[in-house]
């Protein structure tokens, strides 16, 4: 790098900002879009990996005709039975219409004697030793319990049954897991109470929860499990993680054809307004020539001049999109992309370092704009050098 | 010095310079005359390598200018030729010591070391105390004296001027020889194209070639 | 689907950026091929030297965008390794298609060719009277045909990945019974790179430069085998993996990159310098002595693992 040339490419350009602040702006905010997406689903992808630690290794759920049936809880004793599962029990969850805050609630139920598979549920039953004696009782969410708090202000909380009639459970405490989702929506319940909130028959589940103790051999025992339960649908962690994580991709794959649209107009007008040469301008390059300037001296001080724009919207951008995903929750992005559901509760954006995000917005955009530039850089280093005689 | 042998300049429809033929030794002086419009400018260009001959071969500097890739032609007018242009051609933006430094910026030389030739061309010149103002703001005279510190600033052996003192009064075309009787005195070759009688006549041209056709 | 992942999408776009400038590349060359002749004066032929110009600047950016974009290339193949059941890394999913290894083959040849081509126009531009140009325009439409060979293959590829299927992991792919050739890498790949490391250095204190570049060919495959069967064990300390790509993760120190950054630095300007050698008839010095300080660089990383490992541990796996 040449310092002084480097210098000159500053100069010339604060000699002709105006047509650097446009093309700055632009890319500025392409690269906030950008980020803002590649945010988004980064922080969705790690919400969603921490969610999963309430998947079970294996699940195994009923599906007649498309439809997802209870299933009965006796096919636990056969599992149970199969060479490499660890253990194996009927799972009580299911979403609860909470029509004040317009969300559904996720209502589990665990036995609290029970070893917890989930971290979080774990850490809430030793931290309340005293749902062991109590017969009903509720664990909420930190985040919901802050809700419920503004709403009800009292340790009880009552659930409307599908028969019309309530039951009212005390609150026993709250429980923080790494998932926001999950801390906004979840109320762990004992098993009973949970079946009657949400209606579950007895010798019924929702589904029936599988662990394995060595993960090698979780695709054997899945396979095992369809064959002995030609009804059931028996699916894998594994591909439970991978089709959540490939819903948030899918999303911010609309969003991509938004942007490319846009980098292609972006494209479009940096090629147009760097071609677009005035006579002021082919002199200025001719006179250059004319004093010893090669072209490639010349592409040189474009480069710069490119660089020194890239870089300036990159600097602009990466804080202003830190901000409005991390600090504003992101509105008008964060809904398309938790989906138009109201039904979800609002939940705040995990922070995860997006190392890889920055770059790959680099690597979308700053090419493009190189790319758009290079062209018309190369039509201004063959001017006729000769014009700087007339 | 430069030696031009029967060099013909084609463009589409116009022919500017047919089968012409010059030499200029090394430290001479020479004045091309004729009235616009005969070809004067298209020799300087060629002796720059500005642009190429349509045929002919040409010899500045002991260099075979006639077919030089671009980016060798500007290399060539890097290290060989100074120009001073009729209009003065600085970049109004820059300042006078920038302005004057400019050919040095894609050079190897320290940029201590460019400002430290820069000032003294420019004190040689009575433009040293306008170094920081911005060259547009300046009168006529003290620009051209910017254009030709930016024309010497890489030493160089050939020094072509085009009509220099077309913008001129009469005491200032007289500041000028001298300084272009220092340039002389300095042993380098300058080449001038005008067609000033006073210059024509003042006495400094070794050489004088008419280009009428 | 997956080309709406945003690390694919992003080589989506690069792709479309570089055949738009290899579209313009050809077009020159086409015109260079037919028509050049430098002692013509005529406007077109000074056009055409423009161009010709024009054409080493989009090179150059596509050499400069080809790099990056290749490391994103492996990373995503490594990140959709996590949606694969049964990938560890980019091997599997290189794997999970049957274009995935030709496309990869198909990127390493471009990235050669690019060098060679960087090389001989280096060496073109800096003479006045533009010797090898022809030359290095005759190589432009084979340049176009590798490089749109390697996006076809990947659009194939990334479209044809489908999440449901197993595939296998690295230690599969890369193990030695799978085919002969593999079981003759596997079994000769220390011997194979000693070899090619030997005729190496030989045509180096020789001062036979084509000969330099022919064995550079072959360096490079045999590097690539002893890293595979020689070296990542001790990298992974495990006798079992061997894997060419699992080297560029995070658990490894990304020991990979310098493996592959020195392979790829000598080999690419020995191969050059061979090839510019060829054209030229004047072998290019010091290219030639930066590859080969490149080679010896990575014979010693390669011997640094085993070693260490065999000093600390007592034993060779």
């Amino acid at each position: 790098m040449k310092a002084g040339l480097f210098e000159f490419a500053l100069c010339s350009m604060s000699g002709r900002r105006s047509k650097f602040i446009f093309v700055y702006i632009i890319l500025t905010l392409l690269m906030l879009l950008c980020f803002s997406v590649f945010f988004i689903t980064a922080s969705l992808r790690a919400e969603s990996s921490y969610g999963s630690e309430a998947v079970p290794d294996i699940s195994v759920t009923m599906n007649r005709g498309g439809r997802n049936e209870l299933i009965s809880t006796s096919r636990v004793d056969d599992i149970i039975l199969i060479p490499g599962v660890q253990y194996a029990e009927p799972a009580y969850f299911g979403l609860y219409r909470f029509d004040y805050l317009k969300a559904n609630l996720t209502v589990v139920g665990i036995d609290p004697f029970a070893q917890q598979y989930a971290q979080s549920f774990e850490k809430a039953v030793k931290r309340h030793k005293n749902i062991l004696t109590q017969e009903r009782w509720m664990i909420t969410g930190n985040k919901l319990a802050d809700t419920l708090k503004a709403i009800y202000n009292r340790d009880a909380f009552s659930f409307a049954k599908p028969d019309g009639t309530y039951l009212e459970l005390p609150v026993a405490g709250t429980f923080s897991p790494q998932s926001q989702l999950m801390s906004a929506s979840t109320v762990l319940t004992d098993v009973e109470s949970a079946k009657e909130i949400l209606g579950i028959p007895d010798g019924k589940a929702v589904q029936i929860s599988v662990y394995v103790g060595n993960p090698e051999e979780t695709d054997t025992i899945a396979q095992k499990l369809s064959v002995m339960f030609p009804d059931t649908e028996v699916t894998t962690k594994a591909v439970k993680q991978a089709s959540v994580s490939n819903l948030f991709d899918f999303s911010s794959g609309i969003f991509m054809l938004v942007f490319s649209v846009s980098l292609f107009t972006f494209f479009i007008i940096v090629f147009d307004r760097a071609a677009g040469l005035n006579m002021e301008e082919r002199r200025e390059i001719a006179v250059l020539k004319a004093v010893g300037y090669t072209p490639s001296d010349i592409i040189k001080v474009r480069f710069y001049e490119t660089l020194i724009t890239a870089i300036s919207s990159f600097i602009t951008a990466l804080p202003l999109a830190l901000f409005y995903v991390y600090c504003v929750q992101a509105p008008l992005l964060k809904s398309i992309f938790i989906g138009y559901s109201y039904m979800r509760p609002d939940f705040v954006l995990p922070f995860v370092f997006p190392a890889k995000e920055i770059a790959l917005t680099f690597m979308a955009t700053v090419p493009v704009y190189a790319a758009a530039v290079i062209i018309p850089a190369w039509r201004a280093s063959v001017t006729d050098a000769q014009e700087s005689l007339r | 010095m430069i030696k031009f042998t029967s060099v013909t300049k084609k463009y589409k429809d116009v022919t500017p310079l047919e089968n012409f033929s010059m030499d200029i030794a090394a430290g001479e002086t020479a004045i091309l005359s004729g009235r616009s419009g005969s070809g004067k400018t298209t020799i300087l260009a060629l002796a720059a390598a500005l642009t190429r001959p349509t045929s002919g071969n040409i010899e500045v500097n002991s260099k075979q200018t006639a077919k030089l890739p671009e980016e060798f032609a500007s290399l060539f007018r890097r290290e060989s030729v100074g120009i001073i242009f009729q209009n003065y051609n600085l970049m109004p933006n820059l300042t006078t010591l920038d302005n004057v430094t400019l050919p040095l910026l894609p050079t190897k030389i320290p940029f201590r070391q460019q400002r430290e030739r820069a000032f003294a061309l420019m004190e040689k010149l009575g433009i040293a105390d306008k170094a920081k103002t911005i060259a547009g703001r300046l009168s006529g005279g003290e620009q051209q004296r910017i254009a030709i510190a930016r024309a010497l600033i890489n030493n160089p052996p050939v020094v072509l001027a085009d009509e220099p003192t077309s913008n001129l009064d009469a005491k200032l075309t007289e500041n000028l020889l001298e300084i272009f009787a220092g340039i002389k005195a300095e042993g380098r070759t300058l080449l001038i194209a005008t067609h000033d009688k006073v210059v024509t006549e003042s006495g400094i041209a070794d050489k004088i070639i008419r280009t009428e056709l | 689907m997956s080309f709406l992942i945003p690390d694919i999408f992003v080589q989506m776009i690069l792709y479309a950026v570089l055949t738009f400038f290899l579209c313009i590349s050809l077009f020159v060359s086409s015109r260079v091929i037919f028509h050049w002749d430098f002692s013509n004066t005529s406007e077109k032929q000074y056009l055409l030297e423009k161009q010709t110009y024009l054409v080493s600047v989009l090179m150059k950016y596509a050499f400069a965008i080809n790099i990056p974009a290749f490391l994103i290339f492996i990373y995503s193949n490594d990140k959709l390794s996590a949606y694969l059941t049964g990938a560890m890394c980019a091997a599997g999913v290189l794997n999970a298609t049957v274009y995935g290894k030709y496309l990869i083959i198909f990127k390493i040849i471009n990235l050669y060719l690019s060098a060679v081509w960087l090389t001989v126009n280096h060496f073109d531009t800096r003479l006045e009277t533009m010797p090898y140009t022809t030359v290095k325009f005759r190589m432009i439409p084979m340049l176009f045909a590798t490089f749109c060979m390697e996006g076809t293959l990947f659009i194939m590829h990334f479209a044809s990945i489908d999440p449901a299927v197993p595939v296998s992991c690295c230690n599969v792919i890369f193990a030695e019974d799978t085919s002969v050739l593999r079981m003759f890498f596997s079994e000769h790949a220390v011997s194979l790179f000693a070899a090619a490391f030997i005729l190496t250095s030989a045509a180096f204190l020789l001062k036979r430069p084509v000969l330099y570049g022919a064995a550079n060919i072959l360096y490079a495959a045999a590097g690539i085998a002893v890293l595979i069967y020689g070296v990542s064990p001790y990298i992974y300390e495990l006798p079992t993996h061997k894997c060419p790509f699992c080297i560029l993760q995070s658990g490894y120190g990304y020991a990979g990159y310098w493996f592959y950054i020195a392979l790829f630095g000598g080999t690419a300007s020995g191969i050059s310098a061979g090839v510019q050698t060829c054209i030229s008839g004047k072998a290019p010095k010091r290219m030639i002595t930066v590859s080969m300080v490149c080679n010896c660089a990575y014979l010693l990383l390669c011997a640094w693992y085993p070693a260490s490992y065999y000093l600390t541990n007592g034993t060779w796996l």
